[in-house]
């Protein structure tokens, strides 16, 4: 403990009792050093010597001088406080810091609704009003998926509809084509079976009537220009041409 | 009647009020002066520096802001402004610097006041230590005259010197002890 007063410097042993600052360890280390130390003795000898002259000092005659030329207030004024070092910005700020702290404390509620602002204390609603508000909102909501979904489900109404009708038209087309198809197609069958038929019964008659000249050639003479249908040299269009 | 603070009378005299501020110097005007006539050591030289002084004093009134004592912020002043009345007065003399040996007249202006009932053998013992002191003061550095000045004679704390001349406590306690150093070798000359 003795050390760490002996350590301290003679300038701050000094500067401890002109400030009459040293405590009794410290005044111990200061007697112990003005008794040991010759040359630190005689500075406070010469200290305390300077501190007497200076308590017991007077006052120097004051001369006359012009007070009056110091105030010059019109100078002053060009160099008066800018803005930012208005005396009331720090309590306007003071201001603004109460009435943030009331804010938060008081859980101010400012609420926006249909264009209109409504301020309010506390955010805790009653259960009540929080339901009625959460049903009305569901309400709300509900009604406007509603109106959504009767527009999207008549908008594929109608394109059902105009799909359907478009369907239809086709179908009646395609059935009108194709029945005429099959209409000309069957008369196509018809004459060809009836040309068939005809030319069946012209070759039967052909051979009835070849048959039949047979038979009166048999009967009434020979004919040589008449050629018979089963020989090569049949002409069937001979047969038509009859 | 209830005298008024310095801060109100600071705030009158910033409204422009005339009387506050001549009764702030009348306060004040005879410290500024001693300290100008143990900084300077000419009554010419103290007048003008006093002078500046307050003129700088009153063009800075509004920077005070009240947080300390008045007086130390006067003296902070003084001690700026003297410090450039000394490197104009002086200009190849550094701060640091011990200055060359000048005729001081300081007696002419001493004794003024104060003689009343006091002994007047004590007061002339008294005026010539005062005087031997100050001539004396007058071999020091500026930078160490001014800790002698405010330490003895303004009776400021190391901290409060500190603040005012812009620089750490352990530099003022440095700059005293080596101005005693220095005041003990003058004086013993002297003496001798």
């Amino acid at each position: 403990m003795s050390d760490q007063y002996e350590s301290i410097s003679n300038e701050d042993l000094m500067a401890l009792w002109l400030d009459n600052q040293l405590n009794d360890k410290q005044r111990a280390a200061f007697e112990q050093r003005c008794l040991n130390d010759d040359d630190f003795a005689e500075l406070v000898q010469s200290a305390n010597q300077t501190s007497v002259i200076a308590d017991t000092a007077k006052d120097f005659e004051l001369p006359t001088w012009d007070k009056e030329n110091s105030f010059n207030f019109e100078k002053y004024k060009k160099v008066s406080q800018p803005w930012w070092q208005w005396q009331g910005l720090p309590l306007s700020s003071v201001v603004c810091s109460f009435v943030a702290i009331f804010m938060v404390l008081t859980d101010l509620n400012i609420e926006s609704r249909d264009g209109r602002f409504s301020i309010g204390f506390g955010s805790q609603l009653p259960q009540e009003t929080i339901n009625k508000l959460v049903e009305q909102k569901l309400n709300d909501k509900l009604l406007e998926q509603q109106k959504t979904n009767q527009v999207l489900f008549a908008q594929y109404l109608q394109t059902l509809q105009n799909q359907q009708t478009e369907n239809s038209t086709q179908l009646t087309q395609y059935l009108l084509t194709s029945s005429r198809q099959e209409r000309r197609e069957d008369f196509a069958e018809l004459i060809k079976y009836v040309n068939d038929q005809r030319r069946d019964d012209q070759l039967f008659y052909a051979n009835q009537l070849k048959d039949f000249q047979q038979e009166l050639s048999f009967q009434v003479g020979q004919r040589p220009n008449y050629t018979s249908p089963n020989s090569g040299d049949f002409d069937s269009t001979q047969l038509n041409d009859e | 009647m209830f005298s008024r603070s310095d801060q109100q009378l600071v705030e009158k005299a910033l409204t422009g009020n005339k009387k506050a501020w001549l009764e702030l110097i009348s306060r004040y005007e005879q410290s500024i002066f001693n300290y100008a006539m143990r900084m300077t050591s000419q009554s010419h030289d103290a007048k003008d520096l006093m002078q500046e002084i307050f003129i700088s004093v009153f063009n800075s009134l509004h920077s005070f802001r009240g947080e300390g004592s008045f007086k130390a912020w006067l003296f902070r002043i003084a001690h700026f402004r003297s410090m450039d009345f000394y490197r104009r007065k002086k200009p190849n003399v550094s701060l640091d610097d011990s200055p060359e040996l000048i005729d001081s007249r300081i007696d002419e202006c001493m004794g003024g006041s104060g003689v009343g009932s006091v002994n007047i053998e004590s007061q002339l013992i008294g005026q010539q230590s005062q005087k031997a002191l100050l001539n004396t003061m007058q071999q020091l550095p500026f930078n160490q005259k001014v800790v002698i000045e405010l330490k003895f004679f303004g009776q400021f704390t190391f901290d409060e010197i500190a603040q005012q001349l812009g620089v750490s406590t352990n530099t003022v306690k440095s700059r005293l002890y080596a101005a005693l150093g220095k005041l003990k070798t003058i004086l013993e000359v002297e003496h001798v």
